[in-house]
């Protein structure tokens, strides 16, 4: 629809693959204002922190993603910015897959601290661990729920008979 | 020095069912926890199991005042997916209704979050008399007062009514009129004033590192609002301002409030003034492609966004549902420390939560 | 002194016209569009099950016409009736319906003692209320339903 270049986008996708190399495994500008960056879950606190200092300060959201016959779960942090003026309309969809039998990973609320419930609402709906979050309970269930984690797709509700 | 434990709910004060769990030593708070989910029902587990459009009037319902919002945000990932270029003057009549909600939604949040929960009875009779003119025009339109499920993929489903115009105008004259009263009796009546003043200051630093959104963090002196920096519909061509404050206190956060109200009565004139002549709404099928999209709206809490999966098959993959509400909530345990008691009422009505928004 | 100015923004109010409405000896005019009860027209409905597929709530459900007469449209002799309980009045059925079967009434009071009579079945739907004026949008039926029709009893 729009014809005009992608110039941020493109300056920021370039400027990630020179700094973060092999610490990802693909960075790719999808549409107008969205980048996708996949990384591993071992290099997944280097790329925030570059990510940070390039800019984008804060999280808008953090998605849980269940694909139980490829056996991953996919945590997908959506960061923007605030202060930078020209990446204020960018979101970069920054996606960490995890073994669906013992998903967990390091916390990034070091970093982004707005991500700090978001992280809780990824624990209790997927069973996702954040190691090293200061406080990671559950935030929106129960406190005596003692089933699978609800959105997974294990778990059937009655409408979906 | 004890320490007593105080339970502050869980109780509907005004908007939403919700609790807050305080520490406290004497007249000050030590620490503050909020204890969310009480109206947690589900949307985004539901909405796995609904074809599309089934899932609109259920995705809609957290935010009653402000429907509109939720709906365009729930539509517009769908769209980019599809391909489907929705005509103008369904746009417009989308940009039309969500700044009507945006005006409901503030009087609503002034006369129960400002009003109520600091005991001013006039502030809330004013608030909600005003706003039964912006349902009656609801209503003209849509047919519905509240929640009207109004966008589809492609459009919308009615046309501006005969005599809407000329309504829409008396109703915006009205308001102008009448906005300075309420100035009178609520922003600049000193009682309220001593009360809101200096009173859970949030620092920009603070502002930007919690990730508030919304006029909570237009309040702190940070001028981000989606409909200038990433402008979605008709907003690159509108032309209005966005009001910001550098206090950061209970104060200012009204005053952003207040002044967006007279911003959107200048975007409503000049949308209904422009509007094109068209169709209102484009076919669309019952399917999405495979693919998946986000999509930012700014609603009148904050920003919202839906990320939405989609497999080709009629019933979305995952749907993720993000509200300003739930991105404000971090600034709660945060601006309570230290704080009186006789302040919690009114830092926790400032931040303008809606339980049902945030546990969706 | 603005404290005062305050105080007198409430206080003239009661001097002022009241502008409540006295409900239920005073009626509030409904715009045409109010989205009540449903209206059936019977002799346009052929049966197709969209409005039963398209409620969120399950609201709808098929059933043959309890009065002899066959409507020729109708093979299947398949009409809607409605729960009213779980009904979230969002009129998705009524700009589906491919033959506009279905239209808007003003009829808002619907509350009844017996748990039975909240059922309205296609026969009770179809009575015209009184000072009736339809209300027709360009969306009928031309919402674009495409591939995705209903195979099984909904």
């Amino acid at each position: 629809m729009t014809a005009a270049p992608l110039v941020v986008e493109e300056r920021v996708a370039t400027a990630a693959r020179e700094r973060l190399g092999s610490a990802v495994e693909e960075v790719k500008v999808e549409h107008r204002g969205r980048i996708s960056i996949t990384a591993r879950k071992e290099t997944a606190r280097d790329v925030a922190t570059c990510l940070h200092e390039m800019g984008f300060d804060h999280t808008i959201a953090v998605a849980g993603v269940d694909y139980p016959v490829e056996k991953r779960i996919e945590v997908i942090y959506f960061v923007s910015s605030f202060s930078s003026g020209d990446l204020k309309h960018v979101v970069v969809s920054l996606r960490i897959n995890l073994d669906r039998d013992k998903p967990s990973m390091q916390t990034l609320t070091p970093i982004w601290e707005s991500a700090s419930f978001f992280e809780r609402e990824a624990y209790e709906m997927f069973g996702v661990d954040f190691e090293g979050h200061p406080n990671l309970q559950k935030l929106l269930l129960q406190d005596n729920w003692d089933g699978p984690p609800p959105l997974r797709k294990d778990l059937r509700i009655p409408e979906m008979a | 020095m004890s320490i007593l434990d105080l339970n502050v709910g869980p109780q509907h004060p005004g908007s939403g069912h919700m609790r807050i769990m305080v520490k406290t030593d004497g007249d000050f708070i030590v620490e503050a926890t909020p204890d969310i989910g009480y109206v947690h029902r589900g949307v985004e587990k539901i909405a796995e199991s609904r074809n599309i459009i089934k899932n609109i009037p259920m995705i809609c319902r957290p935010n009653i005042a402000d429907d509109s919002h939720l709906n365009w945000s729930y539509i517009a990932p769908i769209e980019t997916l599809q391909g489907v270029e929705v005509p103008e003057r369904a746009l417009y009549i989308r940009t039309i209704l969500c700044e009507m909600n945006r005006i409901a939604s503030h009087l609503y949040g002034m006369a129960i979050m400002g009003g109520v929960f600091s005991g001013h009875t006039t502030m809330y009779m004013f608030g909600f008399g005003d706003r039964e003119l912006l349902l009656d025009l609801n209503e003209m339109l849509t047919g519905a007062r509240m929640t009207f499920s109004f966008s589809v993929p492609g459009g919308v489903r009615r046309d501006l009514p005969g005599g809407f115009r000329e309504k829409l105008l008396d109703t915006l004259d009205y308001l102008e009129l009448h906005l300075p009263a309420i100035d009178r009796i609520f922003l600049s009546n000193p009682i309220f004033v001593e009360r809101a003043k200096n009173v859970g200051v949030l620092r920009k630093a603070d502002a930007v590192r919690l990730g508030v959104v919304g006029p909570v963090l237009r309040g702190s002196g940070v001028r981000c609002d989606i409909r200038k920096d990433a402008p979605y519909g008709v907003y690159d061509r509108l032309d209005f301002e966005i009001p910001t404050s550098k206090e950061g206190d209970s104060l200012s956060r009204w005053r952003v409030r207040f002044e967006e109200i007279r911003q959107s009565i200048v975007i409503l004139r000049q949308a209904i003034r422009d509007i094109p002549k068209g169709p209102i709404a484009k076919k669309s099928p019952i399917m999405i492609p495979k693919g998946e999209a986000i999509s930012r709206i700014e609603s009148a809490r904050g920003e919202i966004n839906h990320y939405i999966i989609g497999d080709g098959s009629d019933k979305p993959y995952r749907v993720k549902m993000n509200t300003g509400s739930f991105k404000n909530l971090l600034a709660l345990p945060f601006l309570l420390k230290g704080v009186h008691i006789g302040d919690l009422p009114i830092i926790y009505g400032s931040l303008d939560y809606w339980p049902i928004e945030a546990d969706r | 002194m603005s404290a005062a100015a305050a105080f007198w923004e409430g206080v003239k109010h009661m001097f002022k016209k009241r502008f409540t409405i006295k409900h239920p000896y005073q009626e509030h005019e409904l715009p045409d569009g109010y989205r009540g009860r449903h209206l059936l027209r019977m002799d346009r409905c052929i049966g197709c099950g969209i409005c039963a597929w398209i409620c969120p709530e399950k609201t709808i459900t098929m059933v043959p016409a309890a009065n002899q007469k066959t409507y020729q449209q109708n093979p299947k002799n398949r009409f809607p009736q409605y729960w009213y309980v779980r009904c979230c009045f969002c009129h998705f059925c009524t700009d589906y319906c491919p033959t506009g079967a279905l239209d808007y009434t003003k009829d808002y009071d619907l509350a009844e003692y017996e748990k039975e009579l909240i059922i309205w079945s296609p026969e009770r739907l179809s009575r015209v209320p009184e000072g009736h004026r339809g209300y027709q949008t360009e969306f009928h039926g031309r919402a674009g339903v495409s591939h995705v029709l209903p195979t099984r009893e909904d």
